[in-house]
């Protein structure tokens, strides 16, 4: 596979070198504020409606929201997750074949704490062997993020810890909600909207605390290697994606997107 | 660990780690084998009419689903002390059994062409040890005669990026193998399981005998492994009554089964 540079003003051997250092990397201005209003307009009452649902204790934690996100317009969008940056970057990290299995999201609700430390999904595919990147969240914030809204932390270049050189809680590492530890260094990643990150599962972060009156929408697409078993679509299997959204698609667009279940 | 219900595993193990397959010899009685072949016979054959005389394996040569219901879903067979401390120890305590087929060649069936069976490589450059296995029984002796399978040892860690697409053309086509390289034919007596890397180069040869040579075969794997059956079958298949006569571990391995109620 070539590496290319630039694509779409955005240097991608640089953000891949960045990403496979950090464990996270920040596409800033991918997506236009106009088309992020819409999106924000039309993901409320669906956010609302499960929040209610869900009641004030979900399971990340008080007031701290996960809803799934409808595979359709205007949520699956390829100007974002088809975008020639982000696909030329993924390809770079995850391999042409990858594949979007989930659509979520991370919303604090005004009156959320810290959530505890973690990572995402599976951390160690084998006992004992530090390995390259094979799963990442795709996610853009509809909204700023920041220190009053509760911007997620991050610890970069943790991606490759091994299981057996971590407790079982990383709040023992770290040290919980405000108080440090002092021994490492999380960075808060107070995001401008319209920026898009990455970031690899296995990299250690949380949540923070909204102290802000509106809650703090983000959308989430993770992507993996093919070979990766989609938990969610293990569970999930009724058909969701509408035939005219999947009609709609270019060829690319479908291959990712190409383990959802269309119904007519 | 060492022995286990007679098998030591620490050799097992150790021999599949190099080889990318192992046999545990006399693993299932003659009479439950029998049972099971009883059974089986008019499912395959209705498949196999399904198929026709040229299914995606090549000629009379079949990939036939086994239903995932008694008396092919046996906790003596797949829930076996030394098979679980074998599959723990090679993919961990999580592995679960994604599906159940089966390889059968009819009489007149050719040879296969060489190849492995789901992903090879992981990762570019990068080697990694076994995710996914198939634990394997044929229901009757497998021979010269009847096709039994050909294995090229210890090739699980060839990474693809060192291969052609058509393994053929490294390794010969039908009688013919290529001179560096030396494949093993495992003729196994009725009773064993063997236990395949699905990375192990391998290909099945000509049944010349009168009768099907049928081998169920059980994937299993390490739990974040993609099984594409189950993205493509996704109706609820497996009895209710048999899950709820399974034992908490069989129900953990098999836990990726969409259970149905009956």
């Amino acid at each position: 596979m070539t590496e290319p540079r630039a694509v779409a003003g955005y240097d991608i051997a640089a953000q891949v070198r960045d990403f496979r250092i950090n464990g996270f990397v920040v596409f800033e201005n991918l997506i236009a504020h106009d088309r992020l209003d819409r999106i924000l307009e039309a993901w409320r009452p669906i956010r609302e409606e499960d929040v209610k649902r869900q009641g004030e204790l979900p399971i990340r934690g008080r007031r701290r929201y996960n809803v799934r996100v409808p595979f359709e317009a205007p949520f699956v969008d390829e100007e974002i997750f088809e975008h020639p940056a982000l696909v030329a970057f993924l390809e770079q990290i995850i391999g042409p074949e990858y594949v979007c299995f989930a659509f979520d999201s991370n919303i604090p609700y005004p009156g959320t704490e810290y959530q505890t430390w973690h990572r995402d999904g599976y951390t160690e595919l084998f006992e004992d062997v530090i390995l390259p990147t094979y799963q990442v969240g795709v996610k853009f914030p509809l909204v700023d993020t920041t220190q009053e809204n509760g911007s997620i932390e991050v610890i970069p270049c943790t991606q490759y810890a091994l299981g057996r050189d971590l407790p079982d809680s990383l709040d023992d590492l770290v040290g919980s909600g405000q108080n440090g530890r002092g021994t490492y260094h999380p960075r808060r990643l107070n995001m401008n909207k319209g920026s898009l990150w990455i970031h690899d599962n296995r990299v250690i972060h949380r949540g923070t605390p909204n102290r802000s009156g509106e809650p703090r929408d983000e959308l989430c697409m993770p992507m993996s290697f093919p070979w990766m078993h989609p938990k969610w679509l293990q569970e999930e299997t009724a058909p969701q994606m509408p035939r005219q959204l999947w009609d709609s698609l270019s060829d690319h667009g479908r291959h990712v997107l190409r383990w959802q279940r269309v119904k007519d | 660990m060492a022995v286990v219900a007679g098998y030591d595993i620490d050799e097992l193990v150790r021999d599949f780690r190099v080889n990318g397959f192992v046999v545990f010899e006399a693993f299932i009685a003659h009479e439950k084998i029998d049972h099971i072949l009883q059974c089986w016979a008019p499912v395959r054959d209705a498949d196999i009419e399904n198929q026709g005389e040229f299914p995606g394996r090549g000629r009379v040569r079949y990939n036939v689903r086994v239903p995932f219901r008694a008396p092919f879903v046996d906790e003596e067979i797949f829930e076996h002390p030394a098979l679980v401390a074998f599959l723990e120890a090679e993919l961990g305590e999580e592995y679960v059994f994604s599906h159940f087929d089966s390889n059968v060649p009819l009489k007149g069936s050719g040879y296969q062409r060489w190849h492995r069976d789901g992903r090879a490589s992981l990762f570019p450059g990068i080697r990694t040890p076994a995710h996914d296995i198939g634990v394997k029984f044929p229901l009757c002796d497998t021979n010269e005669e009847n096709g039994s399978f050909e294995v090229l040892p210890a090739s699980q860690y060839v990474h693809a990026d060192d291969l052609p697409q058509d393994l053929n053309s490294v390794f010969g086509d039908g009688p013919e193998v290529n001179g560096p390289f030396h494949p093993v034919r495992l003729n196994l007596k009725k009773g064993s399981l063997w236990v395949q890397d699905g990375r192990a180069i391998h290909r099945g040869t000509p049944n010349r005998s009168e009768q099907p040579r049928d081998e169920l075969c059980m994937g299993i794997s390490r739990p974040w492994t993609v099984s594409n059956w189950q993205i493509e079958n996704t109706e609820p298949h497996f009895s209710k009554t048999l899950w709820d006569s399974l034992s908490d571990h069989a129900r953990q391995v098999l836990r990726w089964q969409r259970v149905k109620d009956d």
